[in-house]
């Protein structure tokens, strides 16, 4: 049990021992309640119905919240298995994040000590990449599978087991064989022995740091199941080929290499979770203890006596790397060389191959003086490119990003005593000998980077051999080494996941129950209005019970025995009816993303779930509201002149007003005060739209004292009508935010407080409008006056009533006006999302398009294609902005908290800034004429840059504009970028236009050139338009297919925004469906009242008909009060709901270019649907009162 | 001829469990114009009797001639409407509709008879004059006295000249002064439009100011006086 449920049921506790023990303290009073409530048993049961749809509510939003949370719980359960934490780094390669490669020693580190911990059950090596994979025998194939390499006897002997719950292991496959699941079966159409090709990249034995693409043919050995993975490997549910780990290993050139360790915690895959916080910490120790040098890839071996510290794996090593090395040698006086090793590419324009420039330092006076900017070229060198001593050269070198640097050089000649010194296998690999420094330079490019070295020598030691020296410095770097150097970190993923599905479900339900606060407030009037009407029914009754003896407190105590009989049975029905109507609310949420055919049926099931916690809560909360509704109704209407109560005479109404009422003005002042500077402190213009309206209302009690209440009370009403809707904006709003949901619940419910003070208090102007216009009718004249008549005379209760119903028309309107601009916006979106385009394709980083065009498609695709954009893209991180102007922020947070966030670099060509559909949100309107200006704007000038329209909004694919003034980059903004390589390429950016699309996320969109020269980018995206009449999706699959080895995937780009319009457009339908609810709750409030009305009334009925009233007359009265009430709030709902809609469609559409639009039809249905059911409610009691005998009506006393 | 004429009129109430039998065969004629008092203990039938002379309930058995016609035998409309133009009512709670004034309880009788409105108001207000009540004419029945209040029924009852007035203890909620006062208004009334009152009360002192007394016990008249 949770804090909330255990408080909730402490709640509840006392709720039931109070009244219990007051019950058994005033037996005869409880008795008299319990008659009360068994009375008249078709009232109870309205009266329950009105009192439990809040609770209904409630329940149905936490029904949805446990569902939600199941599925996503569930789906994290059946992705991941056994795995509860997972040990991975990541690397940056060009434009891509990959899992790093590491060495499997770690792994048999950790394994070694975490297997004996009693929490581990499992431990496990694993390769996670992916490839591309063709059908050989369909024809068909898959650009992006998931390759995973397991390791059969650790599967075996640990919890992870077997893959298909039989006894199915990869050991069992031959080096030629795959086992793939039966996702990636049904995408390729594979059976069992097809052929499939399989493209990889596999690490190149002549370039460490550089990927060879192979190409590989396997036969499939064994499908697996879908349902048999489950809580197996399934791991995020991808489609997946499976092999033994060195098969995998082998293939990619990597022995004894794996990029993830797998960990599972005691118990099976639901229960492992629990443990993750206890081992994490233990797991991370263990992971710093198993990395050494080695894994860092650098290795000592002595070379003609010397100790050599060098790189084994990239050929180069941050020099930090050997700081031990180098303090070492300082305290040993020994002589240490500093060499790094440049790889040349061009010489003075010629093409060289396998040369590198060596840069060298030594602390030895003896060794060789290199002179700045000069190169000492091999003799033989210089020979066979012609170098003579005193000329200049240019050499152009290149780093392992392909990052290119020109250098211009003095030439000399190296003396040969030194050519001598060098080891064959380097003097065959040396171009010539520079500074260290310059060879800095040449890697660098000039900027600014950690120092590298190829090798570190150390010679000449005192005190100490090589070995000790060795083994010395060894230990201490071992020691110093964690797993932040190899970017490994420990990932409690279950638990992170399943953390994300609890916050995803509560979200959900959340956003339910704020949707339902409308009907939840209605309801509560509702209760209001129930009891005030049960005490004016009963007050003859209460008056005597006063009379006989009984003090006020007693009848309070009458009243909160009846409410909470009622208020318990209700929070009981509510609470089980909520569990119907969440079950309706899944079941339209399941039938919306099935009918959607991207999601498609079986991927998009959300099995009903709930559970009675929830239940309880959402009873325990229900009977909290009603319970302290009920104190206060009760507390109310116990306060009564007995003579006047025993003779049904209403209580005057005060001319001025009394002190106590004065003192209530100042209250309800301070009240708004104290709101208002909420609104200061928080920046939540919802406080202000509760705060000023309560000032208001105030000060107008206050002015009572001066003026009539009705002067007061239209005052009133009117000025708060004013700020709502009237353009009052003053300075010190402009940083609020007025679109989060206490603002739409405040405006809601305020401005339907100030439209009812100003009805109300104005009601003989309305009466006799009415008459004049209706009362020509000889009968309607007499059926109107007392149609009229009575809900005017009771103000309160009227106004109640149409508050209750006007607030729910309202809210219902918002909905309906939100969701029908939304949908209008579709087209319009579609072309400002899609930039015209119908297809985007983004291939694997590491296999990037060599020369797409137009004229290199296939002939195939030619036919098909009108138009197609090649991107360049890479990944860079934003170091800096512009402080003084600008609050940058990453998803919403200011850019000094939030964590690194990486960008898409992209690279756009002239012909796309020419022919781009793309629209801008915001441009430099004062340097630029056009939109096509500022995109043609980055053709010119490569310190300029173009940003995508997440940046203003929070994440993903957004539907809708972003909010303009949301506090991200803006026009004019400069951004400072850094490319992730560490290799310091930075550059100020000046942002002069934001897109008005969010397909491109989280996009910085340049010069192409840039992109390309200076950050490593790759052709590795392309926008397509088609020719009219081509099928996008087809043409889409198309695409994949003739460049399947490229890792191409493509994208409907207009089909997935229809998708996305398609599922806002229907959850809004839902929302509008859910506050539907609401509808019941004011349907069921007039029906219990007319019902009431109807008993309260019967004396007088009997009098009507005496002096002629005919039966239809009476029918009609009611029906005609009803639909006056209904009627009035209908259109004061609606009337505010459109004031409040022209304020959301200013602030969120007009932007977007929509019209402003006002669903009239979906009003009307929902209005006539509302008033048709209230009067189906009013009918019956009234036909019934008026067949009663007249006689019998006068007779009748409660 | 007799204005209202019942012959062996029943009225049995069945409230599922028991019979009660209000009226058990009673006759009665009232000539035009009369001013009758039917007097009685509790339960003996009185507001029963009038009740179903005035058509306000259904007969059990028997027959009701008002001015020859037979007022059961007609549909619920045509009775209303009969009620409605030639007959007046006074209840001992008054009956007032709460949520009207003096003026507008007293013209609900003309708006129901298909009065214009502004003719309506001139003739409630004559009316409400004639009782002495004109400058409460836009009070709600909560700010009158009972004597006031009953004064507007009165009113009311009389506002359609009505041929018949039923009065059902129309000074029950009143003190003597204010009953007398009521009682000499209704006798004013009488005896100026010459319309019939049936006035059901057990007050003898009210009783005694009516021409004719008619006493009841167990449904059945026991005794009948003229003054």
């Amino acid at each position: 049990m949770d804090t909330t449920s255990f408080c909730l049921s402490f709640l509840v506790v006392i709720i039931i021992v109070i009244i219990a023990a007051l019950a058994l303290t005033n037996r005869i009073i409880f008795k008299m309640a319990l008659r009360n409530f068994t009375r008249r048993k078709v009232q109870s049961v309205i009266v329950i119905a009105g009192l439990m749809i809040g609770t209904a509510i409630i329940s149905s939003s936490l029904v949805v919240r446990d569902t939600m949370i199941n599925t996503f719980e569930v789906d994290v359960y059946r992705s991941l298995g056994e795995v509860d934490e997972e040990i991975w780094g990541t690397e940056t390669w060009t434009n891509a994040l990959y899992y790093k490669y590491f060495s499997e020693s770690i792994y048999d580190s950790i394994s070694r000590n975490l297997t004996k911990l009693p929490e581990i059950d499992g431990v496990a090596p694993v390769i996670d990449d992916n490839g591309a994979v063709f059908n050989l025998n369909t024809m068909l194939g898959e650009p992006s599978a998931a390759l995973l390499g397991l390791d059969s006897s650790v599967m075996r002997e640990s919890s992870f087991g077997d893959l298909d719950g039989n006894g199915y292991y990869t050991d069992s496959l031959a080096e030629d064989e795959i086992a793939i699941n039966s996702r990636l079966a049904e995408d390729m159409d594979a059976s069992v022995g097809d052929e499939v090709q399989l493209s990889y990249g596999a690490k190149d034995p002549d370039n460490p740091m550089g990927t060879s693409f192979m190409k590989k043919n396997f036969t499939v050995a064994k499908i697996i199941l879908e349902e048999d993975l489950y809580g197996k490997a399934n791991y995020n549910q991808r489609k997946t080929i499976f092999f033994e780990l060195d098969t995998l290993q082998n293939l990619f050139n990597r022995p004894r290499e794996i990029n993830k360790i797998w960990i599972s915690n005691k118990g099976d895959y639901r229960e492992g979770e629990k443990y993750t916080s206890d081992v994490n910490q233990t797991i991370k120790e263990e992971l710093d203890n198993a990395i050494g040098i080695s894994d860092l890839g650098l290795d000592f071996h002595s070379f003609d006596g010397n100790l050599v510290l060098s790189s084994t794996t990239t050929g180069i090593f941050p020099l930090q790397q050997a700081g031990h090395l180098l303090e070492a040698a300082k305290n040993s006086n020994a002589t240490v060389m500093k060499g790094l090793m440049v790889p040349a590419i061009t010489l003075n324009n010629l093409p060289i191959f396998g040369l590198n420039v060596m840069g060298v330092v030594s602390n030895d006076p003896v060794g060789p003086q290199i002179e700045d900017n000069s190169i000492y070229f091999l003799e033989s060198v210089a020979t066979t490119y012609g170098i003579t001593n005193g000329s200049s050269v240019e050499i152009v070198t290149m780093n392992l990003e392909g990052i290119q640097t020109q250098t211009e050089l003095q030439v000399f000649i190296l003396p040969t005593e030194f050519e001598g010194m060098m080891p064959d296998e380097i003097r065959a690999v040396t171009l010539g000998v520079v500074d260290f420094d310059t060879s800095q330079y040449m890697l660098h490019g000039g900027a600014y980077s950690e120092l590298m070295a190829s090798f570190v020598m150390v010679s000449g030691l005192d005190n100490v051999t090589m070995d000790q020296l060795k083994d010395s410095v060894t230990e201490e770097m071992n020691e110093d080494l964690d797993s932040t150097i190899l970017n490994l970190e420990v990932h409690e993923l279950k638990s992170d996941n399943v953390e994300a599905a609890r916050e995803g479900g509560e979200g959900l339900g959340t956003l339910f129950m704020i949707f339902g606060m409308f009907s939840i407030i209605a309801g509560v009037v509702l209760i209001i209005n129930i009891f005030v009407m049960l005490s004016e029914e009963r007050k003859s009754e209460m008056g005597m019970a006063r009379a006989v003896g009984m003090k006020g407190k007693h009848l309070v105590r009458m009243y909160i025995f009846e409410g909470s009989l009622y208020a318990f049975v209700a929070a009981i029905v509510g609470a089980l009816l909520g569990l119907f109507f969440g079950w309706a609310i899944i079941y339209a949420f399941e039938y919306i993303f099935q009918s959607i055919e991207e999601f498609g049926e079986e991927s998009f099931n959300i099995p009903f779930y709930f559970t009675w916690t929830s239940i309880f809560v959402a009873f325990s909360i229900g009977l909290f509201i009603t319970f302290i509704t009920i104190i206060f109704a009760s507390t109310r209407i116990s306060k009564l002149n007995i003579i006047r109560a025993i003779r049904r005479i209403p209580e005057p109404r005060p001319p001025r007003a009394k002190k106590r009422v004065i003192y209530s003005g100042i209250i309800v002042v301070i009240i708004g005060l104290f709101l208002i500077s909420m609104a200061f402190s928080t920046e939540d213009g919802g406080y202000y739209l509760a705060g000023l309206p309560l000032v208001i209302l105030g000060f107008s009690i206050i002015a009572h004292k001066w003026v009539s209440i009705r002067a007061a009370m239209t005052a009133a009403g009117l000025v708060i009508l004013f700020f709502m809707f009237g353009p009052i904006e003053f300075s010190f709003m402009e940083d609020w935010d007025f679109s989060g949901m206490t603002s739409f619940v405040f405006s809601g419910v305020f401005s339907v407080l100030g439209a009812i003070l100003v009805v109300m208090f104005n009601s003989n102007i309305l009466l006799n409008g009415l008459q004049k216009i209706f009362g020509r009718g000889k009968s309607t004249r007499a059926v109107l006056k007392t149609a009229i008549s009575y809900p005017m005379d009771n103000k309160f209760k009227t106004g109640m009533t149409l508050g209750m119903f006007a607030l729910i028309i309202f809210t219902v309107t918002v909905i309906a006006m939100i969701a029908s601009m939304q949908a209008s916006q579709g087209d319009m979106m579609l072309e400002q999302q899609s930039g015209g385009y119908d297809i985007i394709g983004v291939t694997n980083p590491r296999t990037p398009f060599e020369n797409l065009t137009l004229e290199t498609l296939p002939p195939e695709l030619q036919n098909k294609v009108d138009q197609i954009e090649v991107l360049s893209q890479s990944i860079v991180t934003i170091i800096d902005y512009d402080r003084e102007e600008v609050h940058i922020t990453t998803y919403g947070q200011p850019i000094d908290t939030a964590k690194i966030e990486q960008y898409q670099l992209i690279g756009v060509s002239e012909s796309f800034m020419e022919n781009n559909g793309y629209s801008l949100l915001e441009w430099d309107e004062e340097r630029y004429e056009t939109e096509r200006d500022a995109w043609n704007a980055l053709d010119d000038n490569s310190s300029l840059c173009i940003v995508d329209g997440t940046k203003l909004a929070f994440s993903g694919i957004s539907v809708g504009s972003p909010p303009p003034d949301f506090g991200g980059v803006y026009i004019g903004s400069k951004i400072v970028i850094t490319d992730m390589g560490g290799q310091n390429r930075t550059r100020e950016l000046e942002v002069i236009g934001i897109m008005d699309q969010s397909f491109f996320i989280n996009a910085i969109i340049i010069k192409k050139d840039v992109v390309k020269n200076e950050y490593g980018g790759v052709d590795s995206m392309f926008v397509a338009k088609l020719k009219s009449g081509e099928d996008a999706d087809a043409v889409a699959k198309e695409f994949e297919k003739n460049y399947l080895e490229h890792g191409l995937q493509t994208f409907d780009m207009k089909g997935i925004i229809n998708t996305i319009l398609s599922l806002s457009n229907n959850i809004m339908y839902l929302m509008e469906g859910f506050l539907g609810i609401g509808l019941l709750v004011g349907i069921a409030g007039i029906g219990i009242i007319s019902y009431r009305n109807v008993i309260e009334r019967r004396q007088q009925i009997g009098m009507l008909r005496a002096i002629g009233f005919k039966k239809s007359m009476v029918t009609k009265s009611f029906l005609i009060e009803t639909s006056f009430i209904t009627i009035l709030a209908i259109f004061l709902g609606i009337i505010l709901g459109i004031g409040i809609g022209w304020q959301i469609y200013k602030d969120g559409f007009q932007d977007s270019g929509v019209g402003f639009v006002i669903p009239w039809a979906n009003l009307l249905i929902i209005s006539v649907i509302a008033y048709i059911a209230t009067l189906i409610f009013t009918i019956y009691p009234s036909l019934k009162a008026s067949k009663i005998p007249p006689a019998e009506a006068l007779r009748y006393i409660e | 001829m007799a204005i209202i004429k019942a012959t062996n009129v029943y009225k049995t109430y069945d409230t599922g469990k028991i019979q009660v039998k209000a009226l058990r065969g009673l006759d009665l004629e009232v000539q035009k114009g009369d001013m009758i008092a039917v007097m009685g203990p509790s339960g003996c039938g009185k507001t029963t009797l009038l009740n179903c002379l005035s058509g306000l309930d259904d007969l059990t058995d028997g027959k009701v001639l008002i001015e020859g016609q037979d007022i059961h035998a007609m549909k619920d409309n045509p009775r209303t409407e009969y009620r409605a133009k030639k007959m007046g009512f006074i209840f001992q709670s008054f009956n007032l509709l709460p949520v009207l004034t003096a003026v507008e309880n007293v013209e609900l009788p003309l708006l129901v008879s298909g009065m214009k409105t502004k003719e309506a108001k001139q003739k409630a207000e004559k009316a409400l004059d004639l009782v002495g009540l004109m400058d409460w004419k836009d009070h709600k029945p909560s700010e009158m006295s009972g004597g006031q209040q009953q004064r507007v029924t009165i009113a009311r009852s009389l506002v359609n000249d009505p041929t018949i007035v039923w009065a059902d203890e129309p000074t029950g909620n009143l003190d003597t002064k204010n009953s007398l006062e009521v009682m000499d208004l209704l006798l004013e009334l009488n005896k100026k439009n010459k319309q019939t009152f049936v006035v059901v009360t057990h007050d003898p002192a009210i009783g005694k100011k009516c021409k004719r007394i008619i006493e009841m016990r167990s449904g059945v008249i026991a005794k009948e006086f003229s003054n």
